[in-house]
């Protein structure tokens, strides 16, 4: 394992701009909760029910077998086995359906034909989830179908589907941010996180499509600060990483190592998860996130090049620790 | 000779100050003391991994969508060929940056941060790119084996595992204080016990995985198989179909798919269809926009038999809207029909009053209307209700006319010729019964064929109450069912206790099974309620009658505290035993709780109703009779000995004329007019 820690974590003094965002991404995820985990509960137990995600398989597949070039060929594939009977793709259809513009957006008043009594009893249900859908902080904040208007191309940002998703996208923006802000200024802190917000959404939006699930999260932003890490101090210095290789004294702690060492471990995953899904398959915004990362790039370039100027002069220097393997030899 | 390892060319020893070795630090240390510490040597693995996992995930990730895409349709060869194509893949991409880095920089970048080099074992130098292609392909292997083979850093003198040794390498350190030098000889035999151990116990684990996996696959595909038959085929059905080829083209509803579904529905009827099969043909046509007034009526049946009664009126009014009844044709009547049993079950459930009983008649007698005019000019499904009606009427030469007249797939055919076999029987022509029954056998499994022979077995000897030579032939078939299960009988009488119980009935009858071979028997049997059971036969056997009333009170007893239905066919049969030695009415008290608690039951519980009433005519207990008989009848009208002992019972209780309404309201071509109403003479209870 290997963890950027970079300067470590700066205090809101040091950071201010940092923590400004940290505490935006707190205050909306705190003031969002309740009506968040309500909408949540309310939702899952709406569309557990195996009966309804079979009859929306099955609608869907209706929908896809009538429209096949506008599916994908394992869409059609799944729609074709599950007219035929297989009982588990009409769950799995039923549960891509949510994520489907096309289907979310014509459901309600599309004649699917078929069963038409199944169908009344799963309209009658799909009705109460748009509408539960339509109050849901996650639709309201984030970029869907329902909602993809300038504003939530930022608000999107800073709200989070959990604690976990909270908590990492803000650890990540507290090691990367604070140390932007103290080596280039607090306003190359905010111009990243946001612009890569907005560069991830745009990314989302033409390579994945608007998809009737909402994007949300601070990790396209984040990864414009990572990358904007990565590529800026690429020659110059090298970064303070914590390493962890066997759990016996001398085996982990803290290392230099170049920065393009970020950019190798943080987005050649989102590179290879993006590669491995397909289209309609996932759950977590890949494309957002290289998104993110390309205006991080763009960013360094324009600093690098001398169009953007840096705002402070570089804090203490943090002493990069020595090679531990070189202190013992 | 590059597998040996002992070392003894003649540049053994040989100091490092070549200046091609890569990790010369100018010190003047043999080779054998500069070998790195075997934890290092993890430590560099661990580090390599994190460097190359990331980019073989990269590599590997158009392998990684087909496979998740595979497994999401469950392409199970696909997904396998994608799997391997990603582990192929990623091990190339190993092997090549392995091969890169040792042969350059003379060490991987795990090693090289960790100030390790990989060096010929015969002079120190940069091992050459042959070498360290040979090298990083064992390595691969030996990671496909867990990395076990690793363990030789600690297991072997000059901690060489095979890839170094293959290749004839070294990995020295650079630092001279985590130089460890060779192994000491406790270390190596440490090392080797537990290498040799580790392999043995992961072999014994891939062995025993490798079985558990072709298990479960087998079990997998059968299910997948199942799955297939059943959810998307229908097996059952579509034996008896024509090829799919012959569907009129078009994209209008075609025979095929109408003879299918009519199939399914009269299939299941007769219950020779499973739900799921008649759900999935449903679907099937309902999706396709074909046939779907049938289809309908196919999810309608299968919402009733759900108990979704709500949603079985929501279909049925699809199949023959309120405003558009079609009365005549053969969807609506069948609908009707399955409306007028829904409120039937409905009004069974309900308070028992005056209206309700009422109500229950009023429907009977139309349902009865309904299935009468139904003939052969009708569809399949129609005249298997019709089937289903009569033979709850116990109209025999009516259900033999609808058995005659109905066609299907094998299994259908099969149950025809059992169910002719069976009315025949029921109707008093029991030789035409034994013919039907022996011509049925060659068309049944053995399973079928056991269960055909249980039945005659079973009522033979059930109802004559004793072991007459017409249920020989029965219990002799039943017995040579039983023997040829693959030589495990016992295994499979236990599986079926309904067999069993028949079983141990022909055993009783024909084969003069002696106390000790009861309790030999019992020796081998499992099941607490067959034990029981079997020591009271042999109990029987030697003249024990109470200790035997006993053990079958217990297994009565038991049922009734316990609510356990998993044995109820021991319960029936020790209970029908109890009915058959009891002596006077009193002994009757927990058998006739047990039958009340039960009613209304299957076909056993019946037979056991009409036992109770012949019994309880014996013992002159005329009132309990009655009330048997009468609940009897509401269940079904009854045949005519069974009605006889009910009028009989009835004028001695002088309870006449609510026996006449219930048999008049059930059965209107038997009233009780005609029956004797004189007592037979009182005898003792039969002994089996």
């Amino acid at each position: 394992m290997i963890f950027p820690i970079l300067r470590g974590i700066l205090t809101p003094l040091q950071a201010p701009i940092t923590f400004l965002l940290l505490a935006l991404n707190l205050f909306v995820f705190l003031g969002t909760a309740d009506q968040f985990f309500e909408a949540d509960s309310q939702l899952e137990s709406l569309t557990g029910d195996k009966d309804f995600l079979e009859v929306q398989g099955l609608a869907f597949a209706t929908m896809i077998r009538g429209n096949k070039s506008g599916f994908s060929d394992v869409l059609g594939e799944l729609a074709q086995k599950s007219l035929t009977g297989d009982i588990k793709s009409r769950q799995i259809l039923g549960t891509l359906a949510f994520r489907n513009v096309a289907f979310m957006g014509n459901a309600e008043t599309f004649d699917f034909g078929g069963d038409e009594v199944a169908l009344e009893k799963w309209r009658s249900r799909f009705v109460e989830v748009q509408k539960l859908q339509s109050r849901h902080p996650s639709y309201l904040w984030g970029i869907s179908r329902i909602k993809s208007d300038l504003i939530q191309f930022v608000s999107y940002q800073f709200s989070h589907s959990g604690f976990l998703h909270l908590f990492w996208n803000m650890i990540f923006l507290l090691i990367f941010g604070s140390f932007i802000e103290s080596k280039l200024g607090g306003s190359f802190v905010i111009l990243t996180y946001l612009g890569s917000g907005v560069g991830g959404a745009l990314a989302f939006a033409s390579i994945s499509g608007i998809s009737a699930a909402p994007l949300i999260g601070a990790s396209a932003a984040v990864s414009g600060l990572i990358a904007l890490v990565g590529m800026v101090w690429h020659k110059r210095e090298k970064l303070k990483f914590f390493f962890w290789l066997l759990p016996i004294d001398g085996y982990f702690g803290m290392i230099s190592l170049p920065s393009w060492v970020i950019l190798f471990v943080s987005l050649l995953p989102d590179l290879s998860g993006f590669f491995s899904t397909g289209r309609d398959f996932g759950a977590v915004a890949y494309s957002a996130h290289l998104g993110g990362a390309a205006f991080g790039v763009i960013m360094a370039i324009f600093y690098r090049q001398g169009i953007l100027q840096k705002e402070a002069e570089d804090g203490p220097n943090d002493q990069a620790p020595q090679n531990p393997f070189r202190k013992a030899g | 000779m590059v597998l040996e390892d002992n070392y003894s060319g003649p540049d053994s020893g040989r100091d490092l100050r070549d200046p091609n070795f890569a990790g010369n630090s100018g010190a003047a240390r043999p080779i054998e003391r500069q070998l790195a510490n075997p934890m290092d040597r993890l430590a560099a693995v661990v580090a390599d991994l994190i460097l190359f996992v990331p980019l073989a995930l990269l590599v590997v990730a158009p392998f990684s969508r087909r496979a998740k895409e595979a497994q999401l349709l469950g392409f199970e060869e696909a997904w396998f060929g994608a799997v391997l194509s990603a582990i192929f893949t990623a091990a190339f991409l190993f092997v090549i940056l392995q091969t890169f880095f040792i042969s350059v920089f003379g060490g991987t970048p795990g090693k090289l941060i960790l100030k390790l080099r990989v060096v010929s074992a015969w002079g120190g130098t940069r091992p050459r790119p042959m070498d360290a292609f040979l090298r990083a392909i064992v390595w691969c292997m030996e990671a496909v084996l867990l990395g076990m083979p690793w363990l030789a850093v600690f297991g072997n003198q000059r901690r060489r595992p095979f890839h170094d040794r293959i290749s004839d390498t070294l990995v020295v350190c650079l630092s001279p204080r985590r130089q460890v030098g060779t192994a000491t000889v406790p270390e190596m035999s440490l090392a080797q016990g537990f290498q040799a151990s580790s392999l043995a116990l992961v072999t014994l684990a891939l062995v025993a995985n490798l079985i558990e996996y072709r298990k479960d696959h087998d079990a997998v595909a059968e299910a997948a198989l199942r799955a297939e038959e059943e959810g998307r085929l229908c097996a059952d059905v579509r034996e008896s179909m024509r090829e799919p080829s012959s569907e009129k083209s078009g994209g209008h509803a075609t025979p095929h798919l109408k003879n299918r579904l009519s199939t399914a529905l009269t299939m299941f009827t007769v219950g020779v269809l499973s739900r799921e099969c008649l759900e999935a043909e449903s679907d099937f046509a309902i999706w396709q926009n074909k046939e779907k007034a049938l289809a309908y009526l196919g999810k309608s049946v299968v919402a009733g038999a759900k108990g979704k009664i709500d949603l079985q009126r929501s279909y049925l009014d699809r199949v023959c809207p309120p405003d558009k009844v079609r009365a005549e044709s053969d969807l609506c009547r069948m609908a009707q029909a399955l409306v007028i049993e829904s409120e039937l079950a409905k009004l069974k459930e309900a308070k028992a009053s005056r209206a309700t009983q009422t109500a229950v008649s009023k429907r009977q007698l139309a349902l009865r209307q309904m299935m009468e005019t139904v003939g052969p000019q009708n569809a399949d499904y129609l005249r298997a209700k019709a089937l289903q009606q009569a033979r709850r009427q116990n109209r025999h030469e009516r259900a033999l006319a609808l058995l005659n007249s109905l066609r299907g797939p094998k299994k259908l055919g099969a149950f025809v010729s059992r169910e002719r076999a069976k009315v025949l029987w029921e109707d008093g022509r029991k030789n035409e019964a034994m013919l039907a029954m022996r011509s049925t056998a060659d068309l049944l499994e053995r399973g079928g064929r056991a269960e055909l022979a249980r039945w005659f077995c079973f009522h033979e000897t059930f109802m004559s109450g004793n072991c007459n030579p017409e249920s020989k032939f029965a219990c002799e078939e039943l017995r040579e069912a039983v023997a040829g299960f693959d030589g495990r009988p016992l295994e499979h009488l236990m599986q079926r206790p309904e067999i069993a119980t028949a079983y141990f009935r022909a055993q009783t009858c024909h084969a003069r099974q002696t106390a000790n071979q009861w309790r030999s028997l019992q020796g081998d049997l499992k099941d607490e309620n067959a034990k029981v059971f079997v020591e009271a036969l042999a109990l029987l056997e030697e003249g024990a009658g109470q200790k035997a009333k006993d053990k079958f009170n217990s297994i009565v007893e038991s049922r009734l505290q316990t609510g356990d239905k998993d044995h109820e066919p021991y319960v029936l049969e020790a209970s029908s035993r109890l009915a058959e030695m009891a002596r006077s009415p009193a002994q009757l008290t927990l058998v006739l709780h047990y039958w009340h608690q039960l009613a209304p039951g299957d076909d056993n519980w019946q037979l056991l109703g009409q036992r109770l009433v012949k019994k309880l005519n014996d013992l002159q207990a005329w009132r309990e009779s009655v009330k048997i008989g009468s609940k009897l009848n509401q269940f079904a009208p009854q045949d005519r000995v069974t009605l006889q002992m009910l009028a009989i019972a009835a004028r001695q209780a002088g309870e006449l004329g609510s026996v006449s309404r219930l048999s008049i309201e059930s059965s209107p071509q038997r009233g009780p007019a005609s029956l004797p109403l004189e007592p037979k003479e009182r005898v003792d209870g039969d002994q089996p």
